[in-house]
């Protein structure tokens, strides 16, 4: 062999290996087996590199994943948001077959830049995405891609989530964070794995950290987990923080309330025909809590929400004269209008944000001061208690928050910095489903008459008090469909009230009349009696895997079901249910079953205890969960002739 | 002259004014005062908006540069809870569109004056929304309960306009109107739907003048060559969704116009001519030609899973399957020589592969063009060409046909979707031609079947084996469910046994799903469970129903506007068998019986219950079954009566006791 032909061949080897190594670099059949079990997706290689090091914040992502199965379908659309602070650039991809061979590249052409409107609740914003699908369905593939965003704030770093979703497994992942020596970046990681390579190099004055996770397994989030994040997260937050502007100091909850107060400062002049409106209103009330009502009711009767928040109105609000002008805003906007008219009657107030949410109480890290708050409210300080003022919600009682915002840390944004505090918790006498329900049977008859009377409190209110105010009857009449509980029956009336005050629990009571089909069942020796109650009282928590996570049940809840039945007269009980209970840490049922002069009187009293549970005692509350729904579907009664 | 000419037009003009200006409430401060003071609708007591009117006007732009749509609405808000989307507007509009003459007032009382919030042009806003598209948006200042409001915008060169509905969901309309001003020259047929008959004007000063719940125009401009066109309804009351009564699109008060291009002055430029011209140009010989067209690339398709097969039935079921778990449908438009190379394109493309592939294979089969229950139905006068929502394949064989669409997952071969079933389709072909696609074919059937033994060693307990072979409707969701998550499926029943079965003591220890992936058998949930009714209880009411075809009845109203609707055709069959065993005997068995709706019977029920004393055991079986087919208004009460006594049925129970030592 000569010299040439050697380093020809060397070279030809060489060649070949690339080839082989770009053709085989996604190959499926690469895929370590234990990633396999529960992945819809595997995450082949990610990286995300943030460089704070300049005056922009300059993100690079580059990420490889392979789809198993149309399930996961979604994951390959490469999505890139962007907003008027930001722009995308450098973006690239190329499509996979299952054997690693490139089937295309990305064209540039046919990326897609579109406006998210339409896809969030928000009416008018500025936030826009540069999208581009392959659109491939043959199973299994993968694809890559690779973009920049440079954004001139850093208040919103993003946060590294190698699993981007559950089912999704995790060949390896790797995070670098770029800033100068010395810059203060604060974070913190949520349910990260523990074999997390760390490292870190410098350029010149800039220090460049990295994490790397590699092989995590696919996982099933378990409902109410109770987590800030259920799947490894690792969050960061520059000490010197800039938004617009706007520069502030997130190194405690106290200056990063300042900061949050400072872009909204100031906001809160309103035209001098709406000044004097709200005193006028206000003048012959005795106390500020009756002034704090009375603007209440002001501000639900005449405004509505609109979500405008394009640019920096996502999180400064809308002047108190512009919403004045229009009577609409979004949280903000109605907040800082709120926060107006009680200035006009010179009572302070302080906007608030916070995490809203059914499912988001007590998911604020108080341990990690970053922006997690996603809503803003207003409180009004007063000698004896706050008053919390959900200024969106033109149906709450004044003073009452509802599940949205309820039991959860919140910060109160003051010209003296932030203040994380506590919204108030509804306690199982302020929230609670109070029902009793007279039934006369009549045995020669086809059907029973029924008198329901509900009392509905505090949480257990919130969707009722809604519908009622929607004044929509046929809105009412499908409450009742899903409330009332019997195959058939005739309303003969129906009467609500609400009892809204400023210090109460709200209250919506209920009175129904009916005529109801199917409740006896006349055999030739006896008479059946079959009542439904089929009322709901514990949450389905279940999922496809064994429960390892603890479970958190967030609200403190209480029904009293009283049944009356009043024995048909030449009748007595044959067979009736017997006293039941059942008592787990988590939650109570006790049915007690008594006969009194021609009525059998039964009464079901359900409690739930708020709070995070372990996941050993799951299989119970499910066990229980099944056997409280057994006990809450039916009366079953039979009677015989005397 | 020409100035003689104006000043008429000027007059007609005015005069079309004064007679609008009776439902323009906005121009009468005395109509204001009055409605601003209503605080409920005096007809409709329960609305929380009423519209006074809406009009919507389609019309050429001078010298043929286009097509411009006005829209008018005034409304008042009773509740603003119930406005919906009426105050905060959205117009999408191509690039090249143009939205103008956007303007808004809204009016309040104000100490008992009128008080108007103007819509300020900086308020109206515009979103980029894609390259070609941008959306116009802007939201009503100043609404509070009680408020007035009425707006209006011109779209120049936006959407076609052609479809008004009078009607609207939940909101009554006081009066409503559509006109539709295109040269004479255009083709065009309106199609109303309504339950009133519009009485036909052809003077625009009687017809703006008339007193009519529902009236129509039809003249031809005096000056130029612009044909008007209007529809007005008054009154019209809220839609309210019933339930089995089909969709919202059939039943509102509606006109639907029918643009088919241009005709007149010697030249004729319809769009379509006729369904079968129209089948040969744009369809067999245009868009769709490459479903008849020879491959010779699918000669090896298919060949070996069909060689041993001698059936031609078995043959197209097999060849339907093998397309529809190999093509996975996604956006692409993909030829038929290549789409089996890529597995994967639209429905289209893939509709046109399987005709093609059965043609190859020898069958007679071609393609039909239907459009389902939610868009408008095909008309077989009016070639409604854009109604057309979906391309399924037709194969025949000996004389029957039977349609197909490879591209949904889960359908057995011969069953199409429900909404699918809507009436008249067109068949492509060479000679094109028309079809009735009703669900004569789409029968759900289902058969269960529960067996309850006693558990020898165990005092009071019995294994309770329930095997439900599911109809097709009835799979689809469980087919979902379990391919989204077979172990979440499982675990549902596991954790939630009350769901099947109320009787305290029931629990359900094993759950399999039987063909999975066998379409041509039907999909079988299989339950293993038991049921312990404990030592101490001496008689026990046991409800026998594991599967009732309904458990509340279906229809809750008496008063209905719609009639009742049955999509597919329901077969229920369900049996138990009850073995006592040694320690307990028969107290009481719920009856036989029987019961028909209708006359030849249109639904039927019919159970039989026997106590096998020599073997101890009870067997329940009870069979329900319907016909896809619809019921008047007028006997929906007795269908509703009807279904009170199967209910009735369903609540008997079995009651059993011990046997006394």
């Amino acid at each position: 062999m000569n010299i040439k032909a050697a380093i020809l061949s060397i070279v030809a080897f060489f060649l070949l290996s690339i080839t082989h190594a770009q053709n085989t670099k996604f190959a499926v059949a690469s895929i370590p087996q234990d990633l396999l079990p529960q992945a819809n997706a595997i995450i082949r290689n990610q990286k995300i590199t943030i460089d704070v090091t300049g005056k922009n914040v300059i993100e690079q992502h580059q990420f490889a994943i392979t789809i198993l199965n149309e399930k996961a379908n979604y994951l390959a659309i490469l999505r890139a948001f962007y907003n008027s602070f930001s722009s995308v650039s450098k973006i690239n991809g190329n499509l996979y077959d299952k054997d690693g061979k490139k089937l295309q590249s990305l064209r540039k052409d046919r990326i897609a830049d579109v406006s998210t409107f339409g896809s969030s609740y928000t009416f008018h914003d500025d936030l826009r995405v540069k999208l581009y699908d392959f659109d491939h369905k043959q199973y299994p593939y993968t694809v890559e891609f690779e973009y920049e965003i440079k954004t001139n704030n850093n208040f919103f770093l993003p946060y590294w989530m190698p699993q981007l979703s559950e089912h999704v497994a995790v060949e390896q992942s790797e995070f670098i964070l770029g800033h100068v020596k010395g810059a203060i970046i604060n974070r913190k990681a949520y349910n990260m794995p523990e074999n997390v390579e760390t490292g870190v190099y410098y350029e010149s004055i800039n220090e460049f950290e990295r994490w790397k996770v590699k092989a995590i397994k696919a996982t099933t989030i378990q409902p109410q987990d109770g987590a800030v994040s259920s799947l490894p997260m690792m969050a960061f937050v520059p000490q010197n923080v800039t938004f617009a502007k706007f520069e502030g100091d997130a190194s405690s909850w106290n200056t990063l309330g300042l900061f949050l107060y400072n872009i909204n400062k100031d906001r809160d002049n309103l035209p001098e025909a709406v000044k004097t409106k709200a005193q006028s209103l206000t003048a012959n009330a005795k106390t500020d809590q009756e002034k704090i009502s009375i603007l209440y009711k002001f501000l639900q009767d005449n405004t509505r929400y609109v979500a405008n928040e394009y640019g920096l109105a996502g999180w400064q609000t809308f002047e108190a004269a512009e919403v004045a002008k229009l009577n609409y805003g979004d949280c903000k906007g109605l907040s800082n209008y709120m926060k107006a008219l009680l200035k006009a009657v010179e009572i302070p107030s302080h906007l608030v944000v916070i995490n809203a949410g059914a499912e988001n109480v007590q998911k604020t890290d108080v341990d990690f001061v970053r922006n997690q708050f996603n809503h803003m409210i207003l409180c009004v300080p007063q000698e004896q208690d706050t008053i919390w003022l959900e200024c969106t919600s033109t149906t709450n009682a004044p003073g009452y928050l509802g599940s949205f915002t309820q039991n959860r840390k919140a910060l109160i944004l003051t010209a003296e910095g932030g203040d994380l505090v506590n919204t108030p918790q509804y306690n199982k006498k302020s929230s609670q489903l109070d029902r009793t329900i007279e039934i006369w049977l009549h045995p020669d008859q086809d059907k029973s008459t029924v008198q329901w009377k509900t009392k509905y409190l505090g949480l257990l209110q919130d969707d009722l008090s809604s519908l009622l105010k929607s004044g929509s009857n046929q809105n009412i009449k499908k409450h009742i469909q899903k409330a009332v509980p019997y195959k058939e029956y005739d309303i003969l009336s129906q009467k609500y009230e609400q009892l809204q005050e400023i210090g109460k629990v709200p209250m919506v009571t209920e009175s129904i009349e009916m005529n109801v089909g199917h409740l006896i069942e006349p055999m030739s020796k006896r008479l059946l009696v079959n009542i439904p109650i089929n009322q709901s009282v514990m949450a389905d928590l279940s999922s496809n895997t064994k429960r390892t996570q603890p479970f958190e049940l967030n609200k403190d809840v209480q029904y009293i079901l009283n049944y009356k039945i009043h024995i048909p007269e030449g009748y007595e009980i044959e067979m009736a249910p017997k006293n039941y209970t059942i008592e787990k840490p988590f939650a109570k049922l006790s049915s007690s079953v008594n006969e009194a002069a021609k009525m059998l009187v039964i009464e079901y009293h359900f409690e739930q205890n708020a709070g995070t549970y372990n996941a050993s005692v799951f299989d119970e509350y499910v066990k229980m969960r099944n056997s409280v729904n057994q006990h809450l579907s039916t009366i079953q009664l039979s009677m015989v002739k005397k | 002259m020409i100035k003689n000419i104006i000043v008429l037009a000027c007059f007609l003009f005015a005069g079309i004014k004064i007679h609008a200006q009776e439902f323009r409430i906005e121009n009468n401060r005395d109509s204001i005062l009055f409605y601003l003071n209503q605080t409920t609708s005096t007809l409709y007591p329960d609305a929380g908006v009423e519209v006074f009117y809406e009009i919507g006007t389609v019309e050429n732009l001078p010298a043929g540069s286009g097509i411009s749509y006005k829209y008018e609405i005034a409304f008042k808000v009773y509740n603003k809870e119930a406005v919906g989307n009426l105050l905060d507007i959205v117009i999408p509009k191509s690039r090249t569109g143009m939205v103008r003459k956007v303007s808004g007032t809204t009016f309040n009382l104000d100490n008992g004056n009128i008080h108007e919030t103007k819509l300020d042009k900086s308020d109206v806003l515009l979103d980029d929304y894609s390259d070609d598209l941008d959306v116009v948006k802007f939201s009503i200042p100043g609404v509070k309960n009680g408020s007035i409001v009425c707006y209006q915008y011109t779209c120049i060169k936006g959407p076609f306009v052609t479809n008004w509905n009078f009607q609207r969901e939940d909101i009554p309309v006081g009066f409503s109107q559509f006109n539709f001003h295109l040269s004479s020259f255009s083709l065009i047929t309106p199609q109303v739907s309504s339950s009133v008959e519009f009485k036909s004007f052809d003077s625009q000063k009687r017809f703006e003048k008339s007193k009519d719940k529902a009236a129509s125009l039809n003249v031809l401009q005096e000056f130029g060559d612009l044909r008007l066109r209007s529809w007005k309804m008054k009154n019209i009351p809220p839609y309210i969704k019933e339930p089995l009564s089909g969709n919202k699109s059939q039943h509102l008060e509606k006109v639907n116009v029918f643009y088919n291009g241009m005709s007149g002055g010697g030249y004729h430029y319809p769009i379509v001519e006729s369904w079968d011209l129209f089948n040969q140009k744009a369809w067999y010989n245009g868009a769709l030609k490459q479903a008849f067209e020879r491959y010779k690339n699918l000669d090896n398709i298919g060949a070996n899973e069909i060689k041993d097969l001698k059936d031609s039935l078995e043959i197209a079921k097999k060849l339907y399957y093998l397309v529809q778990k190999n093509i996975q449908k996604s956006g692409k438009s993909v030829d038929v020589k290549d789409l089996w190379n890529v597995k994967q394109g639209n429905s289209i493309s893939t509709a046109m592969f399987m005709c093609a592939l059965y043609k190859n294979k020898g069958f007679y089969s071609d393609l039909v063009l239907l459009a389902n229950k939610g868009s408008e139905k095909l008309n077989p006068i009016l070639f409604n060409v854009s109604d057309i929502t979906n391309c399924v394949v037709r194969v025949v064989i000996d004389k029957v046909a039977y349609l197909i669409d490879p591209t949904e997952k889960d359908y057995p071969f011969a069953y199409l979707p429900t909404y699918y079933y809507n009436g008249y389709a067109r068949i492509v072909n060479v000679s094109g031609g028309e079809m009735d696609i009703t669900p004569t074919l789409a029968q759900n059937r289902t058969f269960s079947n529960v067996s309850i033994k006693p558990v020898t060693d165990k005092d009071g307990e019995f294994k309770v084996t329930i095997n439900n072979k599911l109809g097709v409707y009835s799979a689809l969701g469980v087919r979902a469910a379990w391919k989204e998550d077979s172990l979440a499926f499982k675990k549902k029943f596991l954790d939630h046994a009350a769901d099947v079965s109320k009787t305290l003591g029931f629990s359900i220890n094993n759950v399999a799903l039987e063909n999975f992936d066998n379409l041509e058998e039907r999909l079988t949930l299989v339950l293993d469970g038991k049921v312990n009714f404990g030592k101490e209880t001496d008689m026990i009411i046991y409800d026998p129903y594991f599967y009732k075809s309904f458990s509340e009845n279906p229809l809750k109203e008496v008063n209905r506007k719609y009639p009742v609707e049955f999509d597919y055709i329901t077969r229920d069959y369900f049996v138990l068998q009850f073995d006592l065993g040694d320690q307990y005997e028969v107290e009481e068995l719920p009856q036989s019986r029987a019961i028909n709706f209708g006359d030849p019977a249109l639904i039927r029920f019919a159970q039989n219950v026997g106590h096998d004393t020599k073997n101890n055991s009870v067997k329940l079986s009870y069979k329900y079954d319907n016909d896809a087919t619809f019921v008047s208004i007028e006997d929906a009460k007795d269908l509703k009566d009807y279904f009170a006594e199967v209910l009735k049925n369903f609540n008997q129970k079995l009651i059993i006791k011990k046997k006394e030592k």
